[in-house]
């Protein structure tokens, strides 16, 4: 039995015109996706790609990432999807750690070269071996270990794999990459049966069926993104993706399509309704407008619910649980929506330092049960340890995130335990930057912060104390991450300063954040 | 017609990103050549807003590439605020 798999081409079988996907106005149908993960999964095989081998995927929202994604699913190897946006530094790590074998690439996004980034590093990396580029467009790769993706889709011309993988219980489905709070990644061993049951839960949760559409302003590299458009596709829907947001676009989509669900952040909720003519356009189709990634300011949920009718569902979840609390605008209205109950699949835990509940009233740590707690870090045995523990023969999954208990069995949300820093949907690590900051030469000490944003949530600010009170700029900072890390990790403030303790990531975090 | 002046906004610019005024042109990349990232420039939009006492919707930033769609945004679109 292959859960994704199976329901996927009993579509197919049902009803093989029927539109699975769209992204930049380019559709697939059930049936063609059959036929393209059949024939593509034979090529990866033809390179040695079976049960358990890595696949890396470094490329936007496109619909080759879905095909390539889902052939490896079907012969049980494991994708794993990397943000377009890493830099040299956090791609040297990934492709350190995650034992890929084949790497798809695309040549670029936006200012991030990657095609560039790879081959300056793919000599260290002995274990990939073969990189396919998916941009007919550019060309410039002769070296042994990369071929265009034509090349690579011929090889299984002719050949054929009709075995569909049969996954157990304990079968890792895709490998997901966060980035950790030292800078090195944390790669999560995303389970294949929980993670489809805890898809399937949501789904059924909200009503999702056949009929419906979801459009997604999240990219299908984010465990999220693609999660989401899963619990549409898990009841024969069908998902459409953007190339890159872009907010007259999406509700021009929303209104052609007659789009059922929309998913959002709070930050693309405030570009979309800051469009000059937002009430012209027809969202009448849409049933449930989906929050995740960001606090929800109730204002916004106030204009989906009062002015467009629409439900509102706020949730809380992460790569290493999938959906965890929920928010719901025809249940809980009358409350705030950053306090959260535990949904009818899902079980919580509200923890103090010795791994005891905390009483009503109280902060601790939310620790989680979903079907889709991860297996463990993978390669990493102590932060497995830490996070991922066994209570009542279930995994259950300590988030770092500080809640408060309150009266009525609902949590809040009251902070993290850790220096993460909400910029729109990025989690940014502050240690990750700082510690890239202190390899510049003119620097001697630095603190990262957050600072309130209005529209993006939070925003990065760095304390600096320069070597010999030199000036740094925003500028040469953006100069020495290009290429290296990703463009939002650089700190959107430079604050330049004489007295910067200098064993500054510890007690004097607090010293400067006011 | 806000009566921009293209050195001061380039000025402005520059103390933003940190980039020398004379490096910074109409056809600057955001993306490219100053390292923006799309969030960024809904932080660069507020702030120019905060400065020329303008208001440009976040759509029309969300789209813009150049320095000098930036300029031309608040220029022509901007929407004096308190009027």
């Amino acid at each position: 039995m292959n859960k994704f798999i199976d329901s996927l081409y009993k579509y197919a079988e049902e009803k093989p015109t029927s539109t699975l996907i769209t992204i930049d106005g380019i559709s697939i149908t059930y049936g063609e996706f059959k036929e393209y993960t059949e024939k593509i999964s034979m090529s990866l095989n033809t390179l040695g790609i079976s049960e358990n081998k890595k696949v890396g995927l470094i490329i936007p929202n496109s619909l080759q990432w879905y095909k390539i994604f889902w052939s490896a699913i079907r012969i049980g190897a494991q994708p794993v999807p990397v943000d377009p946006q890493s830099g040299e530094l956090e791609l040297n790590r990934l492709l350190d750690i995650t034992d890929m074998e084949v790497c798809f690439i695309a040549c670029k996004y936006r200012n991030n070269n990657i095609l560039n980034t790879v081959k300056s590093i793919i000599e260290k990396h002995s274990n990939i071996k073969h990189i396919i580029v998916i941009d007919s467009i550019c060309t410039d790769f002769d070296t042994p270990k990369f071929m265009t993706y034509e090349k690579f889709v011929g090889l299984g011309e002719g050949k054929t794999l009709s075995q569909v993988y049969n996954v157990d219980d304990e079968h890792v489905m895709s490998l997901a990459c966060t980035s950790g709070s030292t800078g090195n990644p944390k790669i999560l061993s995303v389970p294949y049966n929980g993670f489809y049951d805890a898809i399937k839960d949501i789904s059924d949760y909200l009503e999702f069926d056949s009929f419906d559409t979801m459009m997604i302003g999240m990219p299908l590299y984010h465990q999220g993104g693609f999660g989401m458009g899963m619990q549409v596709v898990v009841k024969g829907g069908n998902v459409i993706y953007q190339p890159q947001f872009e907010p007259m676009e999406f509700l021009k989509t929303v209104a052609q399509k007659k789009v059922t669900v929309i998913q959002l952040t709070s930050t693309l909720a405030k570009i979309l309704l800051s469009v000059p003519d937002f009430y012209s356009y027809d969202m009448s189709s849409v049933k449930v407008c989906y929050f995740a990634g960001e606090v929800l300011p109730k204002e916004i949920a106030k204009i989906f619910v009062e002015k467009l009718n629409i439900r509102v569902i706020n949730v809380i979840g992460s790569s290493e649980t999938a959906t965890m609390v929920v928010w719901d605008s025809e249940n809980d209205y009358d409350t705030d929506p950053s306090d959260f109950r535990e949904l009818p699949f899902t079980k919580v835990r509200v923890l103090d330092e010795n791994d005891n509940e905390v009483d009503t009233g109280t902060a601790g740590e939310l620790c989680i049960y979903t079907s889709a707690v991860i297996f463990n870090y993978y390669k990493n045995d102590y932060e497995s340890a830490a996070k991922v523990i066994n209570f009542d023969n279930k995994r259950w999954f300590k988030t770092g995130d500080l809640v408060e208990k309150l009266n009525d069995g609902r949590i809040r949300f009251v902070g993290r335990s850790k220096r993460i820093i909400k910029r729109g949907a990025n989690l940014v690590h502050a240690e990750e930057v700082e510690s890239f900051l202190l390899s510049y030469p003119k620097i001697q000490a630095v603190a990262v912060t957050a600072e309130d944003h209005p529209i993006i949530g939070q925003q990065i600010v760095a304390y600096i104390q320069s070597v010999g009170g030199q000036n740094v700029t925003r500028g040469e900072l953006a100069r020495y991450f290009d290429g290296k890390m990703s463009a939002y990790k650089l700190p959107d403030k430079i604050i330049l300063t004489e007295d910067l303790p200098k064993d500054i990531g510890k007690i004097q975090f607090k010293y400067i954040r006011k | 017609m806000n009566d921009l002046k293209w050195n001061e906004f380039a000025k402005n610019i520059s103390d933003y990103v940190g980039v020398d005024a004379d490096q910074i042109k109409q056809e600057t990349d955001l993306y490219s050549d100053l390292c923006m990232d799309s969030l960024g420039l809904f932080s660069m939009g507020m702030y120019l807003n905060n400065i020329y006492n303008l208001e440009v919707p976040l759509s029309s930033v969300a789209v813009i590439s150049k320095v000098g769609d930036m300029f031309k945004l608040l220029d022509e679109e901007g929407i004096p605020l308190n009027v």
